[in-house]
């Protein structure tokens, strides 16, 4: 009863928010799962914070949810609703060839993720030490669940990290009644489904269906891709908010809706609360969305203020926890800004990270070829708004990223061969969507499809 | 040129694809050879060490953690072999919401984490603290004052 009420609370929320936005369709159905579970899981903590771990707060939090998702939607019902998504003439799903290489693709990936899981079925390094070691906190500890986030843990549990996927694990393990491994292994499988369906239906939104086969293929045969999902870590779920936040401002900058900015700022907002490098996607998407030209500037400017709105329930909920739970963040606890001046240290950054360019058991040859379509491909098709804003936001993104490489404390190679990828992977999904965006003219112009 | 057409677009992508999913289940099924799976899920995961060790210790708070292994308690303190660190990991994993406190030996009970069982007498002695009882082989201990 509980679970049913759960996914209730999952499904009637996220409904509830996206539909005053997106039409009826796959895309709305995939980002109402995606932002319920999202919000589920900041509900879960704000409870937790507010009323203590006891069950019936929990129950009750979902009822509410559930409750609230369904009062918005009946009330929805009475007015206009957002558009559907319409079926195109001539957009139908023509090429069966690449539809069936999507679907190998999926069987592939599946069962790769399911040896890795039944193989390592804790998770890779960081999902035992960091994300599910909070879970079991948090569904362990009942009210004592502060411990979570003890000051005498060593720095390697980042007690700082915010509390998306632990909260999502954690209650799966409180409606399951105990810590079965099904339960982040489905979490995890959760989420980078969610991710391969959202990027094929927002492709196929802005640019037709044979372009969200091409995007989502492009993810399926990703080979980090599927492994860090089965890794359980946290890098595949940022991605994935990430991801909804760039979609729906590249639908807001395309097709002149600019109050979908504010489900931007939302699903930005849940990226922030999953991983820490979310808030830095979340800055560089809201500056982007300013400096990019995609209206006159005062327009651009309400899309940010929209954007922002959309954001600050759970940025309320990252600062309080911020400033009254979390400690200090190893990677700037010792920040000077002295090795920035350090030419050799930005040679040896970039020369590691050139590494990962060519790093074929991770990347195959895709990041290769990504970097060729930028140089060689790109420059001769004309600028879109919509691709830029996104280029602009991963440029910013990795610029930032840069930047902390350079500061943080640890041995500079071994800090980027543990971790370039998780970023670059954080990443990856809303960079196959501008650079889709980039490759194929808007629905409407187009003449292939 | 408004945009690439789909097809050459998809036909780059199939064949891009087709490598990264070679290499995909050549990691997954060739690498680590898929018919060593059944083997591979019988194996004992590392947190059994403290599958006994749960049920001696107080079910939360502060708990003391020695070990005759580095724990790199600092991202500058970190060393060639991680072993230590990732043996305090697995405890700490396996054994929340008690919180091990690393390099604590004031608490009410402290657990000795070690690599060679014979070094537990000497952790022990050199922190004013007796065995009080051994799982593992001996490789982990319940100490007191």
């Amino acid at each position: 009863m509980t679970a049913v009420l759960a996914i209730a609370a999952i499904a009637l929320c996220g409904a509830a928010v996206t539909s005053p936005f997106l039409g009826r369709g796959a895309l709305r159905a995939v980002m109402a799962l995606l932002l319920g579970i999202g919000i589920w899981s900041g509900a879960y903590a704000t409870a937790l914070f507010v009323f203590g771990a006891d069950g019936r707060t929990l129950l009750a939090k979902d009822a509410l949810l559930a409750a609230g998702g369904m009062a918005v939607l009946c009330l929805r019902h009475r007015r206009p609703t957002a558009a559907p998504s319409v079926e195109r003439p001539g957009t139908r799903p023509r090429r069966r060839w690449l539809w069936a290489a999507v679907a190998a693709a999926a069987v592939v990936a599946t069962a790769s993720f399911i040896e890795h899981v039944l193989r390592y079925p804790d998770g890779g390094w960081d999902a035992w030490a960091i994300w599910n070691l909070r879970a079991r906190f948090l569904a362990r500890a009942g009210d004592g669940f502060g411990a979570a986030f003890s000051p005498e843990l060593l720095f390697w549990a980042h007690a700082d990290y915010p509390l998306l996927l632990p909260g999502v694990v954690a209650q799966g393990f409180l409606l399951a009644g105990g810590e079965p491994l099904w339960v982040p292994a489905a979490a995890a499988y959760a989420f980078a489904a969610l991710t391969v369906v959202l990027l094929g239906a927002a492709a196929r939104e802005l640019r037709g269906p044979g372009w969200g086969a091409v995007a989502a293929l492009a993810l399926l045969a990703t080979p980090c891709f599927v492994g860090f999902a089965a890794n359980q870590q946290s890098d595949v779920p940022v991605g994935a908010f990430l991801l909804a936040a760039c979609a729906l401002s590249a639908m807001a900058v395309e097709t002149g809706r600019p109050r979908l900015l504010a489900l931007a700022g939302a699903a930005a907002s849940l990226a922030a609360w999953t991983k820490n490098e979310g808030l830095v996607y979340l800055l560089a998407l809201g500056i982007a969305l300013l400096a990019v030209r995609w209206a006159a500037f005062p327009d651009r400017l309400r899309g940010v203020i929209r954007f922002g709105c959309g954001a600050l329930p759970v940025l309320a909920l990252l600062a309080w926890f911020k400033l009254r739970v979390a400690h200090v963040n190893d990677l700037l606890s010792q920040a000077s800004l002295e090795p920035l001046l350090d030419a050799r240290r930005w040679a040896e950054l970039f020369g590691a990270l050139l590494r990962r360019v060519v790093f074929f058991q991770n990347w195959s040859l895709w990041l290769v070829a990504e970097l060729v379509v930028l140089i060689a491909v790109v420059p001769r098709l004309p600028p879109r708004a919509s691709s830029r804003v996104l280029a602009l936001a991963v440029a910013l993104a990795l610029s930032a990223t840069a930047v902390v490489y350079v500061l943080q404390p640890h041995e500079l190679v071994w800090f980027v061969r543990a971790s370039a990828d998780r970023v670059l992977v954080q990443l990856w999904p809303s960079i196959v969507l501008a650079t889709v965006l980039s490759l194929a003219a808007p629905v409407a112009a187009a003449g292939s499809r | 040129m408004t945009g690439l057409p789909l097809r050459t677009v998809a036909l780059a992508v199939v064949v891009l694809a087709w490598i990264g999913l070679a290499r995909e289940a050549w990691f997954h099924f060739v690498s680590e050879p898929v018919w060593t799976l059944p083997s591979a899920t019988r194996e004992p995961r590392p947190e059994e060490r403290y599958g006994p060790v749960r049920a001696a210790l107080p079910p939360a708070g502060r708990v003391g953690y020695l070990s005759d292994l580095p724990v790199a308690a600092s991202p500058a303190a970190r060393t060639a072999d991680d072993y230590g660190t990732w043996l305090y990991q697995q405890a700490q994993y396996a054994l929340a919401p008690v919180v091990l406190v690393h390099g604590e030996s004031r608490t009410d009970v402290v657990l000795a984490n070690v690599k060679d069982p014979e070094h537990v007498d000497a952790l022990a002695h050199a922190y004013g603290l007796r065995v009080v009882e051994r799982f593992h082989g001996g490789a982990v201990a319940l100490l007191r004052p």
